[in-house]
């Protein structure tokens, strides 16, 4: 499936919104959330997969951006019309790790181990399943899988849900760490594009290690430059790959 | 019938402020037309307020054209200006093309009042005013060492206009008490402040200064929290204002100072008799009940414009707005919002900042001592013993 | 397909839009809402830009406002400086815009697909942060126009000129050899490369053109609301509006953006001021309806009601 999802970080919006009200109405911890959120986004993905992206699939390219664009679009206003745009926040604070002269925040500790589970998991799915191997084999060419009988939208629907619940997994980790708002997915969609483009495309370990060099990147370069520009930097580093290989560091036409 | 034109910011990123800046407004109206309006003595009558409002998106665009819209179209009296600096900057060429006084509440930019409008009047203390009572709070500890402070600072005009003037303030008027040891802006909508943080840590400074919004306080004092660095106070600009910001952090908001242009417990009385007959806690119970939330200094301010405005509507007697734009530079009086004392540009003079703390859970005025309700808790207590 | 976009015959087309024209023109003269019908045409003007490059190529550029807020800055820059008058201000803004056109036209064309709109993205971003943190461009504060640059009457004269210049100009783009070869460029660029179309070429023409128009009007939009500052110049919501309004009208047409800024501009204005919030979450139904039900905008429907009529219809997908 070549779909470019516009609206992916609003989906991490929907999660931390998801892990902040279990939260505050049954004091449910975030880590403990993604029990919920995990299944969740996944029937979310699943549900935006069959109504809407399915539709646009075989259409020109303009139209699944089109699509996804609106889709961010409407997420995150109907969060701002449910909730305000009020910052909401977990009052959850976890201890620092202190070891070997480095200290890591106990927040990002956890959240560093999920994301390295998730890749993972994922990395054993893909290479391992007969569901992985099928969403290989449509990536790589959708007609010859259809040809051995792999059904195209049956992947579809599994692969974008898979996504999307890891993006809603996602939100349980952000409310570790910060505080967020209905309008901050963009921001999430965008360093993710940069992300993928830097580790490759389909590759989970690949976006691993993608997300661990822009995060360096950004805290070097925090030294030099002054905090109001280092978010600029993971976008001059996308076009500056983009420009180089069009098709990703790592990826292939 | 006096009407009273605005756009506020009702949807994008100031919503939060422009609602409860209107409803500081409504309540005001309200009120007003509740004892049967304003007199007006040039025409021998009382006469009802009516409010015309428009959503401006926070989109200083749509500003421009509303407050024409208002002007040309809806034929206000008076204008009041939106929440927010740049939205203020957007109607005031406007309001003084048109000769008609525009009246400020939430926008704090000194550069509101560099431009030479005629009819531009600030309500609310201006932003070079808002760190200066929390730098004399600290001079007050009588340290024998001077205090390092890192200065950490949102990249927004009103943001970096507050911290220059306080880096100015400490240099011109303590010299050899302060040590500015870091001094950088952030964008306000990154998620991580962790790096910049860990250097300032580097630093040894005794103290944070700066802040810049709602989102961005809050996830810097988790990051500060998530480092375990301990700094003896953190003062931010407008996220502790806010009640969220201890519903959000819990302990980790406990000993945060912020600047306030107003505080529900402030107790002005003993300088001069109220004008309006509102104190401050008749203010905020009454707000709450009509609201069901506690007013922050947004609402106070807004309702205090409507009670400047009224008072010289009355002392002038006219509904002509360069006849009262005369009359309030003679004014000198007090409100349940503090004083009111304008320079002949329109900036606001009498107005004083206050300096609050999160001390468990609760939101204490600390400063200046005359109005406290209680002291300033310093240093803040080690990161360990809280959780 | 696109000559057929109105129903009716030639002579038709010609009446109308000279009607139409006569109206605008004498509308200070019974209309005293002229900042209505500025920020309308400023809208379309936005729209068609937007659709000069997209809705020609293919290819969503998603950070369409840059130009505009580049135009914004320049105009401004020129007009508070008092280093030029502002017609001279709204020109310069058109051809800076064209040049940071044909500036990121050389890398970013050589994108494909996604990874065009993904990098326009990013440019929106970057240009936003370094706007956001250059002094001589007034940093986070950005720059306020004095007042003796409220000139309504000059403000509305001028945006109606870029507009007619602005429609003008994607009329020929539309109706000529470029146009039939920006066509082929949309359904199938490799096989368009393979017979000889110079691909790259006929997308920097689009570009230039959606830049210089964009830039204008961000030019004319600082003249008239005299200040800007990165958020507001740079603010995605603005590409989003133009999104929206060519979708709606009908993408790849000439009157589609205008029928959509239009409509969306009033239907925005009366949510706006009743349900607040409900403005965007209406933007995005229509842009996913529009994708799922209509394809072609309004103007499929015009086309369809043709067709109906006994007329010839469009043949091809339309804008996709």
């Amino acid at each position: 499936m070549k779909v470019a999802n516009i609206a992916h970080g609003d989906f991490v919006t929907i999660g931390a919104y998801a892990s902040y009200w279990l939260f505050v109405l049954s004091g449910v911890n975030p880590i403990l959330s993604l029990l919920f959120t995990i299944p969740f986004g996944f029937a979310l993905g699943a549900a935006s997969y069959l109504t809407l992206v399915r539709r646009v699939v075989d259409s020109p390219e303009l139209m699944p951006l089109f699509m996804t664009f609106g889709l961010s679009t409407l997420i995150s206003s109907l969060l701002l019309y449910l909730y305000s745009p009020t910052q909401r926040g977990v009052p959850i604070s976890f201890a620092p790790l202190d070891g070997l002269g480095v200290i890591l925040p106990g927040g990002v500790a956890i959240a560093a181990t999920y994301a390295v589970v998730a890749a993972v998991a994922l990395r054993l799915f893909l290479q391992k399943t007969f569901l992985g191997k099928a969403i290989r084999a449509v990536m790589e060419n959708r007609a010859s899988a259809t040809l051995m009988g792999i059904n195209p939208g049956r992947v579809g629907l599994i692969s974008f849900g898979i996504g999307i619940s890891i993006a809603t997994s996602v939100g349980s980790m952000i409310v570790l760490l910060q505080s967020f708002t209905p309008l901050m997915g963009g921001d999430f969609t965008l360093l993710s594009f940069v992300i993928v483009v830097l580790g490759g495309l389909g590759s989970p370990i690949g976006a691993l290690v993608g997300g661990v060099v822009l995060g360096v990147v950004e805290n070097i370069a925090s030294l030099w430059l002054n905090a109001a520009v280092t978010p600029a930097i993971g976008f001059v580093v996308l076009v500056i790959v983009l420009i180089v290989r069009p098709y990703g560091l790592m990826g292939s036409k | 019938m006096i009407t009273i034109g605005m756009s506020m910011p009702l949807t994008g990123t100031f919503a939060e402020d422009g609602q409860m800046s209107l409803d500081g407004l409504q309540l005001w109206a309200q009120n007003v037309n509740a004892s049967g309006g304003i007199y007006v003595s040039s025409l021998h009558r009382s006469l009802p307020v009516k409010l015309i409002v428009y959503d401006d998106q926070s989109n200083p665009t749509r500003v421009a054209t509303l407050y024409q819209q208002l002007v040309t179209q809806d034929n206000v009296n008076f204008l009041i200006a939106p929440y927010a600096s740049p939205l203020t900057l957007a109607a005031a060429p406007i309001a003084d093309a048109h000769h008609i006084l525009l009246l400020s509440h939430g926008g704090a930019s000194d550069a509101i009042w560099q431009k030479n409008y005629s009819y531009v009047v600030g309500v609310l203390s201006p932003a070079s005013q808002y760190m200066i009572p929390v730098i004399n709070m600290l001079v007050n500890l009588n340290s024998s060492q001077p205090l390092n402070v890192a200065m950490f600072y949102g990249n927004d005009p009103f943001s970096i206009f507050v911290m220059n003037a306080a880096a100015r303030y400490m240099q011109t008027q303590f010299p050899g008490k302060f040590n500015i040891v870091f001094n950088q802006s952030y964008q306000e909508t990154a998620t991580d402040y962790t790096a910049q943080l860990t250097q300032i840590a580097a630093t040894n400074a005794d103290v944070i200064l700066g802040g810049g919004h709602f989102t961005d306080g809050e996830t810097i004092m988790k990051n500060i929290q998530s480092i375990g660095y301990n700094p003896k106070a953190v003062a931010l600009l407008v996220a502790p204002d806010d009640v969220h910001f201890y519903q959000d952090l819990g302990t980790v908001a406990n000993f945060v100072l912020a600047p306030s242009q107003w505080e529900a417990n402030l107790n002005y009385a003993g300088f001069s008799p109220y004008f309006g007959n509102i104190t401050s806690q008749q203010f905020a119970t009454q707000f709450t009940g009509r609201f069901n939330m506690q007013p922050n200094y947004e609402a106070a301010e807004a309702y205090a414009t409507g009670l400047v405005l009224e008072k010289a509507i009355i002392d002038s007697g006219s509904l002509n707005s360069t006849v009262v734009r005369q009359q309030l530079n003679s004014e000198n009086f007090y409100t349940f919002y503090g004083h009111f004392q304008i320079a002949p540009s329109g900036i606001q003079i009498g107005h004083t900042m206050v300096v609050v703390q999160w001390q468990n859970g609760a939101k204490q005025t600390i400063w200046p001592t005359s109005v406290a309700t209680a002291q300033f808790e310093y240093p803040a207590a080690p990161w360990a013993g809280r959780t | 397909m696109l000559n057929r976009a109105w129903p009716g015959g030639r002579l038709y087309k010609i009446g109308a839009s000279a009607l139409a024209l006569a109206l605008l023109a004498t509308a200070p003269l019974y209309f005293s809402r002229l900042s209505l019908l500025f920020f309308i045409l400023n809208w379309i003007v936005l729209a068609e830009s937007f659709n000069i490059f997209t809705g020609l190529t293919g290819y969503v550029n998603f950070g369409h406002v840059v130009f505009y807020g580049m135009g914004g800055y320049v105009g401004a820059l020129l007009m508070a400086g008092a280093l030029a008058s502002p017609y001279v201000g709204v020109l310069a803004a058109g051809l800076a815009s064209a040049l940071l056109a044909l500036g990121l036209s050389l890398p970013t064309l050589r994108l494909r697909g996604a990874y065009f709109a993904i990098a326009s993205l990013g440019v929106n971003e970057a240009t936003f942060v370094i706007f956001d943190n250059w002094p001589a461009v007034g940093s986070a504060t950005g720059i306020t126009l004095p007042v003796v640059y409220y000139q309504p009457l000059a403000q509305y004269y001028t945006m109606l000129a870029v507009a007619a210049g602005c429609l003008a100009t994607a009329y020929v783009l539309m109706h000529s050899r470029i146009g039939t070869a920006m066509q082929a460029i949309r359904q199938q660029e490799d096989t368009a490369r393979s017979v000889g179309i110079n691909a790259t070429y006929y997308k920097t023409l689009a570009l230039i053109f959606s830049g210089l128009f964009a830039g204008m009007a961000g030019a004319l939009a600082i003249w008239q609301v005299s200040i800007i500052d990165p958020p507001s110049a740079f603010d995605i919501t603005i590409s989003l509006n133009a999104i929206s309004m060519t979708m709606l009208g009908g993408i790849g047409t000439l009157a589609g953006p205008v029928l959509g800024a239009v409509v969306l501009y009033e239907v925005g204005d009366f949510l706006d001021l009743n349900y607040p919030y409900a403005h965007l979450v209406v933007l995005g139904v229509i842009i996913i309806g529009v994708v799922l039900a209509m394809p072609r905008g309004m103007m499929g429907y015009a086309d369809r009601v043709r067709l109906l009529l006994g007329g010839g219809g469009r043949k091809d997908g339309g804008g996709a």
